[in-house]
């Protein structure tokens, strides 16, 4: 998480859904990321749930079926501030 | 059928991953025929509904018979998910590419099959990417500041719209909305 001090591990196999695996970051971190739409990313708050893929491209959360997502993510961050613009935060 | 459509979806050279795609409700599956067929409940609402124009890809109904075929190339449960395509992930329903819009960190995936033509690409990248600029990204008209490229499977860079769509769905690899004033995408280019 961007500003924290230290990185958590946590096992993707575990989750089953982006909401389960978006509730347990928001307890996690102790953040908020507002409701996902495709359009307009996570709307109505200042953190947004990214990954790194195999590629090491960083990526929205929640545009691919979650399997997919599963299968691609390789690395975590919830970025927040200006590293969110545009993608439906404050 | 159109046969490049039909072989866009059979030729295992042309895809480049297989994803199992869990049943639906009541053990249905939805082989997401029609155009208009919800693949991510994330996504679709009747308000975000993409306007299809009138060039329509044709999903004729002796596809059924095709993904049930052992012709088909690996449509089991694949067993390994390890490998990222730096490119399509796709299947019979669709077809995700990465889109990265010039000075923003964080890219955006969407499935080309989902749309019937650039209009209609257009105006999901104009949703998705538009707040970036104050006047929106107005991809296609000539006083955008934007233009948008894509990469094909030979790796080179083309301006979207150089081909018919038809051909464009099977060839896209990754998207790129890139500044006008920037010139020609370079070689050193972060998504090259």
């Amino acid at each position: 998480m961007a500003g924290a001090p230290y990185l958590r591990k946590i096992d993707l196999k575990v989750y089953k859904s982006y909401p389960e695996l978006l509730m347990a970051l928001q307890t996690l971190f102790k953040c908020t990321f507002g409701e996902y739409s495709e359009r307009e990313g996570y709307n109505g708050s200042e953190y947004a749930p990214t990954y790194e893929d195999k590629d090491g491209d960083w990526m929205l959360v929640g545009d691919v079926p979650w399997n997919m997502f599963v299968s691609s993510c390789k690395r975590l961050r919830i970025i927040k501030g200006s590293e969110a613009k545009g993608l439906g935060c404050l | 059928m159109e046969s490049n459509t039909s072989s866009f979806l059979l030729n295992s050279s042309t895809l480049h991953s297989v994803f199992y795609q869990d049943k639906q409700d009541d053990g249905i599956i939805d082989l997401g025929l029609s155009l208009g067929t919800v693949h991510h409940e994330a996504y679709h609402s009747s308000a975000n509904r993409m306007v299809y124009d009138g060039d329509l890809m044709d999903w004729p109904h002796s596809n059924l018979n095709i993904k049930n075929s052992s012709t088909m190339h690996s449509r089991s449960v694949p067993e390994n998910f390890d490998e990222e395509i730096e490119g399509v992930q796709s299947n019979e329903r669709w077809a995700y590419v990465k889109v990265n819009m010039d000075g923003v960190t964080i890219g955006r995936k969407i499935s080309v099959l989902d749309h019937g033509g650039y209009s209609s690409l257009a105006l999901q990248l104009e949703d998705m990417f538009g707040s970036q600029s104050g006047s929106g990204l107005r991809l296609f008209q000539s006083e955008s500041e934007y233009s948008l490229f894509y990469k094909d499977r030979q790796d080179h860079w083309r301006p979207v719209g150089d081909v018919p769509w038809k051909e464009f769905i099977e060839c896209v690899k990754r998207l790129r909305i890139a500044r006008k004033n920037d010139g020609i995408v370079s070689c050193s280019s972060r998504y090259t």
